[in-house]
């Protein structure tokens, strides 16, 4: 019941994903703006919003096949995967970095370096919020 | 973590998509419980052994974490 619920939600955001493309379209078309930033970016929702339709569509088949993207989505082993995946794209994110912060600034290019560096800094201090909110919640 | 699933699927003669719709996970997964890769959580390993009709001590082997 809960994921039907899911995936109606789902059918909402890909109408959404359309009914925002077609009016960014039609923004930039009655404002002729210079570049056609607004129709691309709304020309890509629209196909978005249909590639969610139609797997919407296949999904949402029969009963058998809501069972069995329901299960496939809850797997928990795809999950923890999912999880492991994050945790590392994080870890290696903050470690390459790390290394492009010492290998510019070994080079002189401080300013381009700063940048990294910010960005080590950020994510380490994400990590110590997150790790104090699951801390407390758990 | 080594269980007894194969043996006892085997022995019920069910396959390993037939238990995975029974238990509600994919076939991926038990496969990777059977050959050790994965460790089932508290509530599949438990959904398992009920599938069975036995308990979970009985189809997963805990000899490991035994001092």
């Amino acid at each position: 019941m809960e994921f039907k619920k899911k995936l109606k939600q789902r059918l909402y955001i890909a109408v959404s994903y359309i009914v925002i493309g077609l009016v960014l379209i039609a923004a930039d078309a009655l404002n002729h703006f210079e570049n056609h930033y607004f129709a691309s970016f709304g020309m890509a929702l629209i196909v978005m919003g249909i590639l969610r339709l139609i797997r919407h569509r296949k999904v949402t088949k029969d009963e058998a096949a809501i069972r069995r993207q329901e299960v496939a989505e809850t797997d928990e082993r795809t999950l923890m995967m999912a999880e492991k995946a994050r945790s590392w794209a994080f870890t290696y994110s903050i470690l390459i970095a790390g290394i492009a912060v010492i290998i510019l600034s070994l080079l002189g290019k401080h300013d381009t370096a700063q940048p990294f560096a910010w960005f080590v800094c950020g994510q380490v201090v994400l990590y110590w919020i997150c790790w104090l909110i699951l801390r407390k919640k758990y | 973590m080594k269980t007894r699933i194969r043996e006892l699927r085997k022995m019920r003669k069910l396959s390993q998509e037939e238990l995975a719709e029974a238990v509600g996970t994919t076939r991926q997964t038990i496969t990777s419980i059977e050959v050790g890769k994965y460790t089932a959580s508290l509530p599949l390993a438990w959904k398992i052994a009920r599938f069975f009709g036995m308990t979970i001590e009985e189809v997963f082997d805990f000899s490991e974490f035994e001092e």
